[in-house]
């Protein structure tokens, strides 16, 4: 099966018709839930349906539209919820074994804020253990197949999209997992600044960098559930309250003039040939319409894959210790002690890698290592927020392509070769960045490559205006490295 | 080789994870491939940077003494693998 996106409408035009009158709600919901079931056998991107209150929604948004409640433009429309995000009442697994039966008692902010929004979950989409990886192939329920060749990975909520079943969804990114699944599948996906959604319900993974943003198969859409979720939350001391992006002025973003800077180690870096010519023909048709492109050095950015490990380790070390068999989630049934029942109900309750991760966050963490890994790798982060923050003196906006790859096959991984996959995207998350990946190529099998866009922080709007008028240029659109 | 069999043991006893007797030699050096990538850092001339926790500088966050939860505790025990009395129910303590 190719991807194909002809009759994926977007999340907006859904919501008009909905609005209108001229498709029911319930109908669609019906509609969606029957396309989800019918793909997943093959597709894997669903760990539960929420068939039922999906339905019960539809008929209470259904009710408010009716009485003209204020209800938001996407009101209606059916979403997929990264399984890392909280939802009350209904399975929430984390792609964790330790958490197949968990019913989380509160919704993640944003969560709740799309269903405020009136927007309808209608499942949990599959992630990597507590987002431990990118494509799912660390997951306690098996990977999600890449929606172009089965015997690859995706991430889920990417794959969901780009196959039609949802047109959008919420993910979460720490090293790059959103922007990552979204440029192998080839739809839309934005990281925001850090803090700018609230992390409130969302597992904790590396906290520093952990955020929950939107995919989907149109930048618009994204940009308009990023409205819906984003701001202040009282629950959470990091997030903050950020502009709304317009939409209406995003027609008029001009691409000329437009300062793009591209770090010169981008271009050393061992690259997949075709990512490579993909992201160099996106820059000639940036340069096309008057952009101007230079390259740059920015210091510590070779070492950014291994402060991001120092610190996501660390941080994961700390955060997962809470998984430990008391007050809810899986708890080995054979230990006889207290202390039993930590051991073994992490030994057999986290997967290989995620044990991996914690036993080398606790390497990092330790005394006498502390100064050398930890301390070291905020002060490679340090020097990396520095340099951005004086690129961003000349620069409107970072490019870079999304993934050194494409797509990998369904085999055996491992923690170091995960890692090597952030080389791009880690950076960002490190500075706190807002970045999106918007497709930019596509192979003849099928595989698609993904630009990467970073802006200073709080730029999400201007990042979102030149996503869009690279996607209107037609930058997105090719495909056998060149031709439309 | 960083990861020897008394470290692991030591790491194994902080991370409350047991691994299995075969596990343990693939798994250090694993690990050990690990932070060998890691030790590259080192490279990096960070001379004058303060370690940076926090992206954006943080002040402790006051609010008001009032109460905002409520009384839950049914609903939080039902995922309570084991639960007795309103409390979650742990095998021995001190062994």
């Amino acid at each position: 099966m190719s991807i194909s996106r002809q009759n994926v409408e977007t999340a907006r035009k859904t919501g008009q018709e909905f609005r209108s009158g001229a498709v029911p709600i319930s109908e669609h919901i019906e509609k969606t839930i029957s396309g989800i079931q019918k793909e997943e056998p093959r597709n894997h991107c669903f760990v539960t349906l929420f068939e039922e209150q999906a339905h019960k929604a539809a008929i209470r948004v259904a009710q408010k539209l009716r009485s003209k409640e204020d209800c938001s433009l996407l009101a209606g429309v059916p979403v997929g919820v990264d399984d890392t995000m909280m939802t009350r009442g209904r399975r929430t697994t984390c792609g964790s074994g330790t958490l197949e039966h968990f019913i989380p008692t509160f919704s993640a902010t944003a969560v709740q804020k799309l269903e405020d929004a009136g927007m309808i979950i209608v499942g949990k989409l599959n992630t990597d253990e507590f987002s431990m990886g990118s494509l799912t192939q660390t997951s306690f329920f098996g990977p999600t197949s890449h929606p172009a060749d089965e015997t690859r990975v995706a991430g889920a909520a990417a794959a969901a999209v780009a196959s039609g079943v949802i047109s959008c969804a919420l993910a979460s990114d720490t090293g790059g997992a959103l922007r990552q699944a979204s440029a192998g599948c080839g739809v839309c996906g934005i990281r925001p600044t850090y803090g700018a959604v609230s992390r409130l319900g969302l597992a904790a993974f590396a906290s520093s960098m952990d955020q929950i943003g939107p995919i989907a198969s149109d930048i618009r859409d994204c940009a308009e559930i990023l409205n819906i979720i984003s701001g202040k939350d009282p629950c959470d001391s990091t997030s903050v309250e950020i502009d709304k992006i317009d939409l209406s002025r995003i027609d008029s973003f001009s691409l000329s003039g437009l300062r793009i800077g591209i770090p010169s180690v981008f271009f050393e870096s061992d690259t997949d040939p075709f990512v490579k010519a993909s992201f160099h023909e996106a820059l000639d048709a940036l340069r096309s319409e008057g952009a101007v492109t230079e390259t740059f050095s920015l210091k510590g950015l070779d070492q950014a894959v291994a402060a991001y490990a120092v610190i996501s380790c660390a941080e994961a070390s700390a955060n997962l210790s809470r998984i430990d068999g008391i007050k809810y989630g899986f708890r080995a049934p054979e230990a006889k002690t207290l202390s039993e029942v930590y051991e073994r109900t992490r030994s057999v309750g986290f997967g290989s890698d995620a044990q991996k991760r914690i036993m080398l966050g606790n390497y990092f963490l330790s005394a006498e290592r502390y100064e050398e890994y930890y301390l070291r790798a905020l002060r490679v982060k340090a020097l990396i927020a520095k340099g951005f923050a004086s690129a961003f003196r000349r620069y409107d906006v970072i490019l870079s392509p999304v993934s050194p790859s494409l797509a990998p096959k369904k085999e055996p991984y491992d923690t170091l070769s995960m890692f090597e996959e952030d080389f791009f995207t880690v950076p960002a998350s490190l500075a706190g960045l807002p970045a999106a990946s918007v497709p930019c190529g596509k192979n003849p099998d099928g595989l698609s490559v993904g630009l990467q866009m970073i802006g200073p922080h709080f730029s999400e709007a201007k990042i979102v205006g030149a996503a869009d008028a690279f996607l209107r240029i037609g930058g997105g659109q090719k495909t056998q490295g060149g031709q439309k | 080789m960083r990861f020897t069999p008394e470290v692991l043991l030591d790491l194994e006893e902080q991370s409350k994870i047991r691994l299995s007797d075969e596990r343990r030699e693939k798994v250090a050096s694993e690990m050990e491939a690990f932070l060998e990538c890691v030790d590259a850092m080192k490279k990096t001339d960070t001379e004058g940077m303060e370690p940076l926790y926090h992206i954006f500088p943080t002040t402790n966050v006051f609010r008001e003494d009032e109460v905002t939860n409520t009384n839950r505790r049914e609903e939080l025990l039902e995922n309570a693998p084991d639960q007795k009395d309103g409390y979650f129910k742990v095998p021995v303590t001190l062994e």
